[in-house]
């Protein structure tokens, strides 16, 4: 269970995160949105250790992680994916998902770790490109590799930054799918998105930070009819 | 060592060194915060400020408070001759490609200079002297080249602060320095005004070459110590800071000033590194700057 | 594609291999001169190597080459009298190791371009300071340097440190390390959440390899009657291993290597009669190959091979369509 408390932090003038809290049990989709700049991706990166908060703890299954490095964090079981894929352009498809294999906790030997990084790059629908280098790539399997990398690191928390954003309708159906087999083998997910009918679809429950803070939180249906979230968002909705 | 008598003159001195480090500092500054161009030769613009000066008095005749002036355009017309050659196109590239191409361009650039010094000038260490008589000062003696140095650097960093805080040019660079992608999307011609920050930044160097000639002796080996120094400079007053940068080069030049005299000046050196490694492992943003 | 270049490379390093060889019996054929020159050689292979493992997948250009090679060297000078060379090459490892690590510490914490900075003025300060070092405490500026060491026991050490850093470079790249190194190269952050411990791996290895250049500096060091810090500090040799490098290629492991015959071969035919023109022909070559062919020689190779074969699969595919139009009886 992930339980983010009272976090808070700021650069320079601007208050990116106050006071927010946060929690994800296990097999439990928890969804974030909130306008642009409203520390959605600021959240996440302090969890997954990238920034230090100035005040507030993070909890993973009852550890005190506040202000651990990104690589400890993630041998703790938290994967991550990020607005904009962040992958090894160079190297193949194979060997990009197998540095998930290679580096988690107890990490597997290079043979190993590249023939697991076959099945699961099959699983993605990535199989006929193993060896194709990930620069190559479109857009969206990136993203599915990014995910597929995520989740050879046996993570048991996974924090989807927008993964869901700018996919077609069948691709987003796809994507959903996948989400819900990861919620049924009882990993938590913590979901910044923008695209709504997503959150509808999948979350348990919704966050919704504005500025920097929480102003909402509940169940998809009461949140998004609620009027100050429906003001906040009024045109930013990028259901398409 | 003797009573506060002495700590006067070792304080006095290391500002006067600082100052000119200052104004050193200041031109590599505007490369680096505005033309984006971290440029490891800057060293070498200095050095051949230093020797022009060295040939136009020696051969010439001429007052090193004469020649400044043309020795600052060469430099800077070096400056931009090589940023229009090849450092131009380092923007061309993607990001990773082009820090490396950054530096080992002006790494190659080094090589280029200090070898057409070399093949102009020969490797021995040279100095002439000029107003090389003393001037009291609360009743210490310095000689007059430091002090007219000293003031010349102060001169120039005051015009360069008034030009980057009052004149238009100085806003431009300012916004490029601040916030490169908003200066684009304003309709700043980027580019040219690239061209102008890394010429006036070789210009500065020229002329401290010139002022520091007048009192230190330099060869064309002796770049990398400046470049080196220079880099201290603005790692401890940050990056893209005129006042952080004429701070730093005060404190940094008092530093080697009391280590010279209370050790050996042969570690004026040492202390800059030791300085480097310290602010690198407690602060690296350094005391006024904002840029890493 | 891809198999095209795994053939390049599995040729190119038995290549290497082959050539190890061949220098290790060069002693016993070649001429004082050739086998001269076969030191030269074996030191910038070694000395190349030692840098691309570190800042070719990092990045991290390193322009400290000379300052570890020099600690080696007066590590030598000092205590090659006293205890065996190979002694010395022991203290000159940790030595250097220590050093890197500290430099490491203070600044791959940070963006790449403070390593440059710091890496660019040790040599620089390390000459002074052992300058200094040298007039204060011995009131010596050089040194003569009487090491009890055979050449032919320096020329086998040279090899064997060279052989063992081309070994650890063939096997570092389908190892775990080298993918971390990688990794760490293409995007910090996600080498860090894929679980990378990105800190460790680039001071570990930055500081493993400038032991390696301290070795070669510590071996290397009998060779010289006469030594000066500037000769053991010469900013001229981390420029040499940088171009030889890029010149070869720092994309592909095998590349690097490549460059190291053109630059020693235009170093004998320049350097003793024209010293400054040559420093001018490196600098204007570095520059050349960064603007023109940033890929170096490998590079260029690569791109010719992958385009022929590129060409060849589109003959291929044409033929293959004409062949279905005749079959179905059309044209």
């Amino acid at each position: 269970m992930l339980e983010v408390r009272g976090v808070s932090r700021r650069f320079g003038g601007l208050e990116a995160l106050v006071g927010v809290d946060l929690v994800a049990q296990a097999g439990q989709v928890v969804a974030v949105i909130g306008p642009n700049g409203s520390g959605k991706t600021t959240l996440l990166n302090v969890i997954s250790g990238v920034l230090t908060p100035d005040a507030g703890t993070v909890r993973w299954e009852g550890r005190d992680i506040t202000g651990w490095p990104p690589h400890r964090v993630a041998h703790l079981g938290i994967g991550r994916t990020f607005q904009r894929p962040r992958i090894m352009e160079t190297m193949t498809v194979r060997e990009n998902i197998g540095l998930g294999f290679l580096f988690r906790a107890r990490g597997l030997p290079v043979p190993q770790a590249m023939a697991m990084a076959q099945e699961v790059g099959e699983e993605v629908g990535l199989g006929d490109r193993l060896d194709v280098p990930a620069g190559d790539l479109t857009y969206i399997d990136q993203k599915r590799l990014e995910l597929a990398r995520a989740l050879a690191g046996d993570p048991r928390l996974l924090l989807l930054d927008e993964w869901l954003a700018g996919l077609t309708e069948g691709e987003l159906q796809v994507g959903l799918e996948l989400l819900r087999r990861l919620r049924a083998q009882g990993k938590a997910v913590v979901l910044v998105e923008h695209v709504m009918s997503a959150v509808r679809a999948i979350a348990d429950r919704v966050v919704v930070l504005h500025a920097g803070r929480k102003i909402l939180e509940g169940e998809p249906e009461e949140v998004l009819k609620h009027p100050e979230v429906v003001a906040t968002y009024l045109g930013q909705d990028t259901g398409c | 060592m003797a009573g506060s008598g002495t700590w006067v003159a070792v304080l006095l001195d290391g500002l006067i060194l600082g100052g000119v480090y200052a104004l050193i500092a200041l031109g590599l500054n505007l490369q680096y915060a505005v033309a984006m161009i971290l440029n490891l030769a800057y060293g070498e613009l200095v050095m051949l400020g230093a020797l022009l000066t060295y040939t136009l008095y020696t051969a010439g005749r001429l007052s090193p408070l004469v020649s400044l002036l043309a020795v600052a355009v060469v430099a800077g017309g070096v400056s931009a001759a090589a940023y229009l050659a090849g450092l131009r196109r380092v923007f061309r590239m993607d990001r990773r490609e082009a820090e490396v191409a950054m530096l080992l361009l002006t790494f190659a650039l080094l090589f280029l200079l200090q070898s057409s010094a070399l093949m102009l000038w020969g490797a021995e260490l040279r100095h002439y002297t000029f107003w090389g008589e003393p001037v009291f000062l609360l009743g210490h003696p310095f000689s007059t080249n430091r002090l007219v140095a000293a003031a010349g650097a102060f001169l120039l960093s005051g015009a360069l602060y008034g030009i980057l805080r009052w004149s238009s040019l100085g806003r431009v660079l300012r916004g490029m320095a601040d916030n490169p992608r908003a200066a684009q999307l304003v309709g700043v011609e980027v580019e040219r005004y690239r061209l102008v920050a890394f010429g006036i930044g070789g210009m500065l160097a020229g002329a401290s070459g010139t002022l520091l000639s007048m009192f230190w002796s330099f060869s064309p080996t002796a770049g990398i110590d400046v470049t080196v120094r220079a880099l201290v400079v603005i790692v401890l007053g940050g990056i893209g800071s005129v006042v952080g940068s004429l701070t730093a080069g005060l404190l940094l030049g008092v530093a080697e000033s009391v280590v010279s005299a209370v050790w050996d000046p042969a570690l004026r050196l040492t202390v800059n590194f030791a300085v480097l490694t310290g602010i690198l492992l407690w602060r690296p943003r350094g005391l006024f700057g904002w840029r890493t | 594609m891809a198999d095209v270049r795994e053939r390049g490379e599995s040729i190119a390093w038995a290549a290497y291999f082959l050539g190890m060889l061949v220098l290790l019996t060069a002693p016993r054929w070649g001429s004082a001169y050739l086998v001269g020159f076969c030191v030269e050689l074996l030191s910038y292979m070694a000395l190349v190597t030692a840098w691309t493992m570190f800042s070719g997948p990092t990045r991290y250009f390193s322009l400290a080459t000379a300052a570890f090679f020099g600690i080696g060297t007066y590590v030598t000078v000092y205590l090659g009298g006293r205890i065996p060379v190979l002694a010395c090459v022991a203290v000159a490892a940790a030595l250097a190791y220590l050093v890197a690590s500290v430099v490491g510490l203070a600044t791959l914490r940070l963006s790449g371009l403070y390593f440059v900075m710091f890496t660019f003025g040790l040599s620089e300060f390390l000459r002074q300071f052992v300058l200094w070092f040298e007039g204060r405490l011995f009131r010596k500026v050089g040194r003569i340097v009487s090491v009890p060491f055979s050449d032919l026991d320096l020329y086998y050490a040279l090899w064997g440190i060279t052989a063992v850093l081309l070994l650890s470079a063939f096997l570092l790249r389908r190892s775990r390390l080298g993918y971390a190194l990688r990794a760490i190269g293409e995007d910090e952050l996600a080498a860090a959440h894929a679980g990378v411990n990105v800190s460790r791996v680039k001071i570990g290895v930055f500081a493993a390899t400038a032991s390696a250049m301290a070795v070669v500096g510590a071996i290397l060091a009998p060779r010289w009657a006469y030594v000066l810090p500037d000769m053991a500090f010469d900013p001229t040799r981390s420029f040499q291993v940088v171009l030889m490098a890029m010149l070869g290629g720092i994309r592909h492991s095998y590349g690097p290597l490549l460059g190291t015959i053109p630059l020693l071969l235009l170093y004998e035919w320049l350097y003793a009669r024209y010293p400054y023109p040559f420093m001018f022909v490196l600098g204007l070559l570095l520059a050349v190959l960064i603007l023109y062919a940033p890929g170096g020689v490998s590079g260029m190779m690569e791109g010719i091979l992958q385009r022929a074969e590129e060409r060849r699969q589109e003959a291929m595919r044409i033929r293959a369509e004409e062949l279905g139009h005749v079959e179905s009886g059309e044209g």
